[in-house]
């Protein structure tokens, strides 16, 4: 250790020194070891360090003033005063939604019934439990989860091609463009959510929109998600690479994270069951959202509790019976209803 | 200086990179955070509580609406610290009719601290506390801002002269000045020399 620096100093170096105020505001093992040893070494100084080692302990000891009682005051106002500013761009959305509707009806009622038939979307609902595979117009395919919705033109022929999913959905698209630089407005491939408007190339990705979220995971290729009705590109789009992992709610922006193992994300699709680490809440929601059971819990029964690990299973029997031996819990299915209580 | 030894899983840091994302738990977290600290930095320049909150308001507001705009700072405390110096005195300083320039071009401004409510172990250490609080008092505001970031907040030079807006020598000749006269007017040679204070100030946090 070197004290040279130390040797010669007075009163005022040493509230000069960071090195020596750092020891008495953020005190460590190490510091206090440096400074027990330079008093071995130079006695003389003890009295000039504590000195100012007084000086600084008593100045810190000042009367404190934080304000806590109006802590969650001031954050309601915080908060009120950005969902005020925010209002008028969401009323514009709303007002771009409708627009584009009023739109589509108008040109559909004036063309008559034959063209308007053939003009007409299709519109594919799956039932709960039912995986289904569509093949778009441009022999692009999408694996349909259970309780999900998708809608397209009948006809690509000239146009953008654009879906609408509500649900969860798995995406094959194919490539149509030649120059990747210069992408032309008919060769995008567009998937719409509620929340979001997904862009593709020619890649793979999976969709998944319930309960006013959007999520979407890419697996190959390369999207951009921008804000569903965001026709004056307001808020800043977003580019995915392979791994992405996007989560939109109503009100937010898009956080992305990197996920692990995205393949996970499209295990449905081969009609497995697959989670990971998946509290029973988690596991509850999947069986509600894509399966149509009614999952009731006893009220000693903690929706928190994980399941560490794996589980991969083909029917929903064989998840419930993993389940119920793992954390020791009865559960019982009739029909739709899957009741769940202690043992 | 500071070790910034965080108490916290998450750093600073890692919330600000989230908030900017749009991350709404994130921005919350960093409030949650900051409050204490802010209005307690902010008493010194005012004890108008009311005005301290105003500027935290608009300091947070802003930081939301311009999000995508921010990059992420070293010191996201040091950061808010500098914004909300900067918001507070512009906001006294639009209350006071005449303003007066110094050579730095910053308005006057009081900095202000108390002892009042502290529990002191003994005659001496009471002397000691009378004393450091007639000397600070005595210095002209910039001096006491500086001596408070320093020996209170921990910063470095560096710091200290990002937040205030000055020259890192500027911010050493401050403090020099403020310090200068310490040791004579703490009449040293009285204190004892074992009296060590063994109860270590880790601030009110």
């Amino acid at each position: 250790m070197d004290f040279s620096r130390y040797i010669t100093f007075t009163y005022d170096d040493f509230l000069n020194d960071d090195f020596f105020v750092g020891h008495i505001v953020n005190p460590s093992a190490d510091k206090t070891k440096f400074w027990e040893l330079y008093l071995e070494h130079y006695p003389e100084k003890k009295s000039t360090i504590a000195a100012a080692r007084q000086f600084i302990v008593a100045y810190r000891k000042q009367d404190v003033h934080t304000n806590e009682v109006h802590m969650d005051r001031v954050w309601e106002k915080i908060s009120r005063t950005i969902q005020m500013e925010e209002q008028p761009a969401k009323k514009n959305f709303k007002l771009y939604s409708f627009l584009r509707i009023a739109a589509v009806l108008f040109i559909a009622t004036s063309l008559g019934l034959g063209y308007w038939w053939t003009k007409k979307d299709i519109e594919i609902t799956t039932a709960f439990g039912e995986i289904r595979t569509v093949i778009l117009p441009d022999h692009s395919t999408l694996i349909l989860n259970g309780n999900s919705t998708v809608t397209y033109a009948r006809n690509w022929d000239g146009v953008k091609r654009e879906v609408w999913i509500k649900g969860e959905g798995f995406f094959k698209v194919q490539h149509l463009n030649r120059d990747t630089l210069h992408i032309l407005q008919n060769e995008k491939f567009v998937v719409h959510t509620d929340e979001l408007d997904i862009e593709v190339l020619g890649t793979s990705f999976n969709v998944r929109n319930r309960h006013h979220q959007s999520k979407v995971g890419l697996l190959t290729g390369k999207i951009k998600i921008s804000y569903a009705g965001d026709i004056k590109k307001q808020r800043p789009s977003l580019i995915m690479a392979p791994g992405d992992y996007a989560v939109q709610h109503a009100d937010q922006q898009v956080k992305v994270k990197k996920l692990i193992n995205p393949e996970l994300l499209i295990t449905w699709t081969r009609h497995q069951l697959v989670f990971k680490d998946a509290t029973l809440e988690e596991i509850a929601q999947t069986l509600q959202d894509d399966f149509g059971y009614k999952v009731e819990f006893d009220q000693n029964i903690s929706v928190k509790q994980k399941i560490e690990g794996e589980i991969n299973v083909t029917t929903v029997d064989e998840l419930l019976g993993l389940i119920s031996s793992t954390l020791h819990i009865d559960i019982t299915k009739n029909v739709k209803t899957i009741k769940i209580t202690p043992q | 200086m500071a070790d910034n030894l965080s108490k916290y899983i998450i750093e600073d840091t890692e919330l600000w990179a989230s908030f900017k994302e749009g991350d709404w738990h994130a921005y919350t977290e960093i409030y949650n955070r900051h409050f204490k600290l802010l209005n307690n930095y902010g008493y010194k320049f005012t004890k108008d509580i009311e005005l301290i909150e105003d500027s935290v308001h608009d300091l947070f507001v802003k930081l939301w609406t311009n999000k995508s705009n921010l990059s992420v700072p070293v010191s996201v405390k040091n950061y808010l610290y500098k914004s909300l110096r900067g918001d507070l005195l512009r906001k006294l300083a639009a209350h006071v009719r005449f303003v007066h320039i110094d050579e730095d071009h910053h308005h006057d401004f009081m900095f202000e601290l108390s002892f009042d409510h502290q529990i002191v172990a003994n005659e001496e250490e009471l002397a000691l506390q009378k004393n450091v609080k007639q000397v600070i008092q005595t210095l002209p505001a910039r001096q006491q801002e500086i001596i408070y970031l320093r020996f209170y907040e921990g910063l470095s030079y560096e710091e200290i002269s990002e937040i205030m807006g000055i020259t890192v020598s500027s911010t050493y000749k401050l403090l020099y000045k403020g310090i200068g006269n310490l040791q004579d007017v703490l009449d040293v040679s009285k204190l004892s020399v074992i009296c060590l204070l063994s109860v270590m100030i880790k601030g009110a946090f």
